[in-house]
């Protein structure tokens, strides 16, 4: 007899919605950070990501062409990689930059780990790190808000360095705290709207395409840390709302983070997931070589997401055995004293 | 007569086997550190299969010759002989490296000398000392040519990508990928020329399984 085997794969979507559901409302939630990216960089900024979701999709295709499968229409989580990367950039960014990173993390990240839910990595970190030291300087220069791009071709625009570098030359920014707040200041495209990304946050916590542990870990020892121990000459709430206007690690907290396939299973794992995650940011933040840490930090924390399902499951296992051996205790002491 | 030649025979393409379907590096897993770390310019991929071949054809010709040595002679001795040459044949390798380009020594920095400790060499010398000195030989231009091709074609790669370069001279390359030149990359280059190497044997004993079928259907029809 033929015994049918369920074998889980990842992601693991565990409340109502499809693995589709999910990567669908994190499409929605990044389309307000295009709108505001083409508000203040104009038309190159969405040609910018749909360079990148296409060179992602077609990868992607190929990929799964080469391995013998037949497409599946509904993963969209190509469409998801190929969005974030763009929007981790500078709206100056050359074509050939955005294109080359979402080919990589789609075939060396994705692909090569056996496909979506598969990926040791988060295949947009990857993407950026490997932009970022190919391409440190395009990658990292950016143009003033409401500056001219032009949309094809390179930008004549002037570029230069944001309030993240500031920071990580243990400097004080001199940006207006409103022009922080609404992001009119130069930075990637879709890290600097601080309010567009809380919204972000909020809406897909509401529609349970992610899971609040993670992200309650992470953003909870950021802030504790940049208010306890802030890296510039600033007092802790002026040191965190400069860190978290300028830095990656509130869209990363977010957006990247929470990946399926990369997240742990368990809710306990998933709070020490976003606990290792933000102590590897603060530790990239105060010996890292480049101003965006975000990204690298969460590819050195992929590495222990089985691990820390694995020692979760132990240590609840354990929990839960010596909660039982008193309980039995209890009871026979209860027993004993009625008899 | 004939059967010793067909003998011979055989050996012969069980060692030439170690050129492209049993390679050291991308069949074997072996020598993987100085592969994928040192070989980021041609001149390096050349420096690097130049040690390795002074190092190991000569180790595994000693371990062949130690293994006609009596059996009291314990196995550790024979080991610490092996690396004793291979050290010692790190002198003559570094002469040469300097005739061939003047800074290749210093380009290929600790990994000049790692290879002096290779895993090749570490696996196959006790195996060595049960073969004649010709077949070990035979084995250390096999292992040193399918080291070379892979590091060859590895690090000719990486240098055209990474600073638009083969040799030190300018390519029509536009775009640069400086990365390629990182250890990183060179695991992901070294995977996926495993991987091609893996597909282009796979097929060929494929396309040999259905030529020996297409002649057995023949000859029966016949």
């Amino acid at each position: 007899m033929t015994v049918l085997q369920y074998k889980p794969i990842a992601p693991y979507v565990r409340n109502r919605d499809t693995a589709f559901a999910v990567m669908m409302d994190v499409v929605i939630a990044l389309l307000p950070l295009y709108f505001m990216a083409f508000y203040f960089f104009g038309l190159r900024a969405l040609l910018l990501g749909l360079a990148s979701t296409a060179a992602a999709v077609v990868s992607d295709f190929v990929c799964i062409l080469l391995e013998g499968k037949r497409p599946y229409l509904r993963d969209i989580s190509s469409v998801v990689t190929g969005m974030i990367l763009p929007l981790l950039m500078s709206a100056a960014t050359p074509y050939y930059v955005v294109v080359s990173a979402s080919v990589f993390a789609i075939v060396f990240v994705k692909h090569v780990f056996g496909g979506v839910g598969q990926s040791a990595f988060n295949p947009a970190a990857a993407g950026f790190a490997f932009a970022a030291a190919c391409w440190p300087t395009q990658v990292f220069s950016y143009p003033v808000p409401f500056a001219e791009l032009e949309p094809f071709g390179s930008v004549s625009a002037t570029l230069s360095n944001g309030p993240a570098w500031n920071l990580f030359q243990g400097g004080v920014p001199t940006n207006d705290i409103w022009d922080l707040l609404l992001g009119r200041f130069l930075g990637p495209m879709g890290l600097t709207n601080i309010l567009v990304l809380a919204a972000c946050l909020f809406y897909l916590l509401f529609r349970g395409a992610i899971s609040w542990q993670a992200p309650a870990a992470f953003f909870g020892i950021m802030v504790l840390s940049m208010l306890l121990f802030p890296r510039i000459p600033e007092s802790g709430p002026m040191s965190l709302v400069y860190e978290a206007t300028t830095g990656m690690w509130v869209f990363g907290g977010i957006f990247m983070l929470n990946e399926p396939g990369t997240l742990p299973k368990r809710s306990s794992s998933r709070l020490a997931y976003g606990a290792l995650a933000a102590v590897f940011t603060i530790l990239f933040q105060q010996f890292g070589r480049v101003e965006q840490t975000f990204a690298f930090a969460l590819l050195l924390t992929n590495v222990f997401s089985f691990t820390l399902d694995r020692y979760s499951e132990r240590l609840l296992r354990r929990l839960r055995r010596v909660y039982l051996a008193t309980r039995t205790k209890l009871s026979e002491k209860k027993t004993a004293q009625r008899a | 007569m004939q059967r010793e030649r067909n003998l011979v025979k055989r050996k012969l393409r069980k060692e030439l086997d170690l050129v492209f379907v049993k390679n050291p590096v991308l069949v074997a897993g072996l020598a993987l550190a100085p592969a994928v770390v040192g070989s980021f310019t041609v001149k390096n991929g050349v420096g690097l299969s130049l040690v390795f071949g002074m190092v190991t054809i000569p180790v595994l010709v000693l371990a062949s010759f130690l293994g006609m040595l009596p059996e009291k002679v314990p196995q550790y001795v024979r080991t610490i002989a092996c690396a004793v040459l291979a050290a010692l044949m790190l002198i003559p390798a570094r002469l040469l490296a300097g005739g061939i380009a003047p800074n290749l020594f210093d380009s290929l920095g600790l990994y000049f000398s790692a290879v002096a400790v290779n895993t090749v060499w570490l696996v196959r010398a006790p195996l060595c000392q049960e073969k004649k000195p010709q077949w070990a030989f035979c084995e250390g231009i096999c292992h040193t040519i399918g080291f070379s091709i892979c590091v060859l074609s590895v690090s000719a790669l990486r240098e055209f990508l990474a600073y638009g370069t083969f040799w030190g001279n300018p390519t029509a390359l536009s775009v640069r990928f400086p990365a390629v030149a990182y250890a990183f990359a060179g695991f992901i280059t070294v995977g996926v020329a495993a991987a091609v190497l893996r597909w282009c044997i796979d097929r060929g004993h494929d396309v040999a399984a259905l030529a020996r079928r297409q002649k057995k259907k023949w000859g029966t029809q016949r």
